[in-house]
Parts: structure tokens; C-alpha cells; sequence
């Protein structure tokens, strides 16, 4: 991760509101191939916005996102920015995916057919190739018995694992996580953040909007405190967990590590 | 008893008759609706706002008239139009139209309960919107929806015995003439009246084996 190449992801300027209300209000980062970001804070910090912003779940209001080449603009700015956005997201989400906090995987369809659904639709891949694919990545995850189930017969964490599962069926150079662990049983959290340590190991480029500190100290190259629509810390584990500048990431800190 | 067997021996042929007649335009009408229905609900969750305008004046049009006067309308007006079609034809374009409206709604009731994430975790996997309506959306819509669909088909067959004001031969127009024949209008109606239910089991039937075959797995 050396700063001297150019960012995968670059944000300048982004702000983001609805109506009156401004979630983001002004988000500058540049993320790196292979970096492994952690983005903290407290509920209503803008944390999840920022992540659905970076693949067009969310519509921006202003400032630019650049990924791979693509550029998402603020939609108040120019009228035509809306179709444009449309265009430039669909490139976009081919290189980047994206694990939910409520998993989402399609209940109509077997495990299987989750997963090879996109290589087979939007790649065109034929069956046979897609799912021998699907069967490798289901068993890096742990779930290839369970090829054949419905989603509504497996636990939150497996279904998590094959969440990651389907994204990574898309080849995508980054991964975005919205809190990926926050719907599940505590003790299904760990085989999902041991499926996303693996995938740090490999070197895939990570955002993870959690609330899992251990898991942002131990695994995450770089963390990113967010408060009020900004992010007010940016830097290594140990920058800001031990050395906070800002008195808001001090007290929410003395609050959720000192339990 | 001999009375009985004349009556029955006269009607009953002609209620059949009629009953074809009726099983024609309800399998045809609730095709039609069917495909009218998707069109309109598309239409109704369209981020174009003309669009879901238009759906949404066809739908109020249409479920707020009386089906009888839609039909004497279409009756009526059609041909004032230069547009001319049978009875027949216009019963089944009505009914249809009729249907669609209700069928749409349904339809775009059920869509809008799909949690939002699964259409979410589609895009961002880069699926292409009308994709997701066909092989995510739809799919979990339609397993939803089957038992308000099938009330709203039933409703279909019982509404075409309105059709036969516009002097269409179907069951309850031909009841109505059995009646006129052999003056026993009580022992009438019930054979219509069973044959009806019959019919609309038969619906029930087939969409109790759709249900089944879709709740493989409860959702």
C-alpha cells in the first residue's frame, strides 16, 4: 500500500443530504489497492451512507466519487449528472462488491444459485464453469454442504459467509461491508470475521463499517473514525485508537473500550 | 319426476353450452389480465413519473365504474368509434381490462413488500434493473400474491356473467333462457349456480398446486 500509487478509490468534496437533513457533509479519502479500511463511529455518524454512496446505492449531492476510472458526481451540480451517475455505477459495481448487514441473499433461490446467479447472468458464464467457481468459493467459506439449502434454512453467520461467497463470485477488486456483523448471534460473528480476516490475508481491498473495534485493530491497515457526516480521525490502528486527536473519538472511545 | 327429468333434460344441455362459453372467456380474460397486470404494475413502480400517471388513471378508471357499466360502455361506444367487434370480443376485452386493474394493483402491493434489500444486493452485484424485476422480485412477488390473485380470478369468472347483457351466450345468459323454456327457475339457477362453483374450484385447485409447489421452501 504504498501512497505513492494512484487511489482505487478517490472521494473529493462528497456531501450528501435528504431534504434538509445533511448525513455527509463534506468526505475526502483517497483508499489504496489492498488497504484494509475500518470506518468507526457512533449510530447516525454517516457511516453506512458513505459506504451505499461509493457503489450508487445512495445518489450524491455533491463533490466526486473516482473508482477505477469512473466518476460519480453530486447530483445538484449539473442535471445530466443522473445519468451519467446511472452509466458510471454499472461500470462501477462490476469492480466492486458489496456484503450487507441483513445478508440478502435471494430466499427463492438455493445457496448454489445464489451464487452463480450474477457470474451466469451479467458474465455470461456458462453453468458448469460458474459453479465449479461457486463450489471453491463456498468452500473457502465453509458452506460447500450446504450447496443445496434455502437461505431461510441456514444460520445468520452462514448465511453471511455466503453472502461474502456471492460477492466474491463477481471477482470484484474491492469489497465494501455494511456492518457485516451487527444482525448476527455473538457467537456466529467470529466464522464471519475469520472468513473476512482470510480475505484481508489475500490482499483484497476491504471497507468495513463496524462495530467490531477488535476486529479493526487487529485486521485494518488504516481506521476511520466518522461523527456528524465527517470523518474527524483517519490513520493507523494504533493512531487512533490509542492516540485520538479529536475529544469526540476520545469519549466514544473511553465508552466502548473501557467495558 | 318425469316434469324433472324434462327440465333437466332441456336445460341442462343449454347450461353447458353456456359453461363452455364462460371457461372460454375467463381462461382467455385471466391471460390477458395476467400480462395487462404485470404491464400496469411495472408501470406503477416506474421511476418515470408519466408513466406510473398513466397506470395509475387507468387503475382509478377502472376499479372505480361499475363493471356493468364499462361493459355497456364498451358495448356502445366501441362501435361509435369505428371500432367494431363482436360481443364476444368486447366481453373479453372489458373483463380483462377490468381485471388487469385489480391483478396490477396486487401485484405492485406485492412488490413493494419485497424488503428492499434484496433488490439492493442485485444492483450491487451489477444486475441490470429489469433483471432484478424478473429473476429477484417477481419471483418472490408471484408465491406471495398467488391466494389474492386467485380471489381476484375468481372474481373474474363470476363477473362474465355480466357479459351476457351484451347478448354474449355464456352461462348465466343461457340460464336465463333455460328459464324461459322450461318455467322452473329455481331448479335453474341451482344447476348454474353449482356449475359455477365447480368452475371456480377448479381454479382454487390449480392455485392450491401452484401455492404448494412454490412453499417447497417457506419463506
Amino acid at each position: 500500500m504504498a501512497d505513492t500509487q494512484t487511489p482505487i478509490i478517490s472521494v473529493k468534496n462528497m456531501a450528501k443530504s435528504y431534504g434538509e437533513l445533511a448525513v455527509l457533509r463534506k468526505i475526502d479519502i483517497d483508499i489504496y489497492k489492498g488497504q484494509v479500511v475500518s470506518v468507526i463511529g457512533p449510530s447516525g455518524s454517516g457511516k453506512s451512507t458513505f459506504l451505499r454512496c461509493l457503489n450508487y446505492l445512495e445518489e450524491i449531492t455533491s463533490g466526486e466519487i473516482c473508482i477505477d476510472g469512473q466518476t460519480i458526481r453530486g447530483i445538484s451540480e449539473a442535471k445530466e449528472n443522473k445519468k451519467l451517475n446511472e452509466k458510471a455505477a454499472r461500470e462501477i459495481r462490476k469492480n466492486v462488491g458489496m456484503v450487507f448487514q441483513q445478508f440478502n441473499l435471494w430466499p427463492h433461490k438455493t445457496v448454489l444459485e445464489n451464487v452463480i446467479e450474477c457470474p451466469m447472468q451479467i458474465k455470461k458464464i456458462k453453468k458448469e464453469d460458474a459453479v465449479r467457481t461457486a463450489m471453491e468459493l463456498l468452500k473457502k467459506v465453509g458452506m460447500d454442504g450446504k450447496a443445496d439449502a434455502y437461505p431461510p434454512q441456514l444460520s445468520g453467520g452462514q448465511q453471511q459467509r455466503v453472502a461474502i461467497a456471492r460477492t466474491l463470485a463477481m471477482n470484484p477488486e474491492v469489497i465494501l461491508f455494511d456492518e457485516p456483523t451487527s444482525a448476527l448471534d455473538p457467537e456466529f460473528v467470529g466464522e464471519v470475521l475469520d472468513v473476512m480476516k482470510g480475505l484481508a490475508k489475500a490482499g483484497m481491498t476491504m471497507i468495513v463499517v463496524t462495530h467490531e473495534m477488535g476486529f479493526a485493530s487487529e485486521v485494518s491497515d488504516r481506521v476511520c473514525f466518522m461523527d456528524g457526516g465527517y470523518v474527524i480521525e483517519d490513520g493507523t490502528p494504533e493512531e487512533v485508537f490509542k492516540n485520538p486527536k479529536s475529544d469526540r473519538a476520545k469519549q466514544f472511545f473511553s465508552k466502548i473500550l473501557n467495558v | 319426476m318425469n316434469d324433472f327429468i324434462h327440465v333437466a333434460s332441456i336445460s341442462l344441455p343449454m347450461l353447458l353450452q353456456g359453461l363452455s362459453l364462460t371457461v372460454e372467456i375467463s381462461v382467455l380474460s385471466i391471460i390477458f389480465a395476467f400480462i395487462g397486470g404485470l404491464l400496469v404494475g411495472y408501470m406503477c413502480i416506474s421511476p418515470n413519473k408519466l408513466v406510473e400517471g398513466i397506470a395509475r388513471v387507468f387503475i382509478k378508471i377502472f376499479r372505480c365504474t361499475p363493471f356493468m357499466v364499462q361493459v355497456y360502455l364498451a358495448y356502445y361506444g366501441l362501435p361509435s368509434l369505428g371500432i367494431n367487434v363482436s360481443a364476444f370480443g368486447t366481453g373479453v376485452l372489458i373483463l380483462s381490462l377490468y381485471t388487469s386493474a385489480y391483478a396490477a394493483v396486487i401485484l405492485e402491493s406485492g412488490v413493494k413488500a419485497i424488503p428492499k434489500g434484496q433488490y439492493e444486493a442485485a444492483a450491487a452485484l451489477g444486475m441490470p434493473r429489469l433483471k432484478i424485476l424478473c429473476r429477484i422480485i417477481l419471483p418472490q412477488t408471484i408465491r406471495m400474491i398467488v391466494p389474492s390473485l386467485t380471489g381476484q380470478f375468481v372474481q373474474t369468472v363470476k363477473d362474465s356473467s355480466i357479459l351476457s347483457i351484451i347478448t354474449v351466450a355464456e352461462m348465466t345468459m343461457m340460464t336465463k333462457e333455460a328459464i324461459g323454456i322450461t318455467f322452473s327457475p329455481l331448479f335453474v339457477y341451482i344447476c348454474a349456480g353449482v356449475l359455477y362453483w365447480a368452475l371456480n374450484l377448479v381454479i382454487e385447485f390449480i392455485s392450491g398446486r401452484i401455492e404448494k409447489k412454490y412453499n417447497r421452501v417457506r419463506i
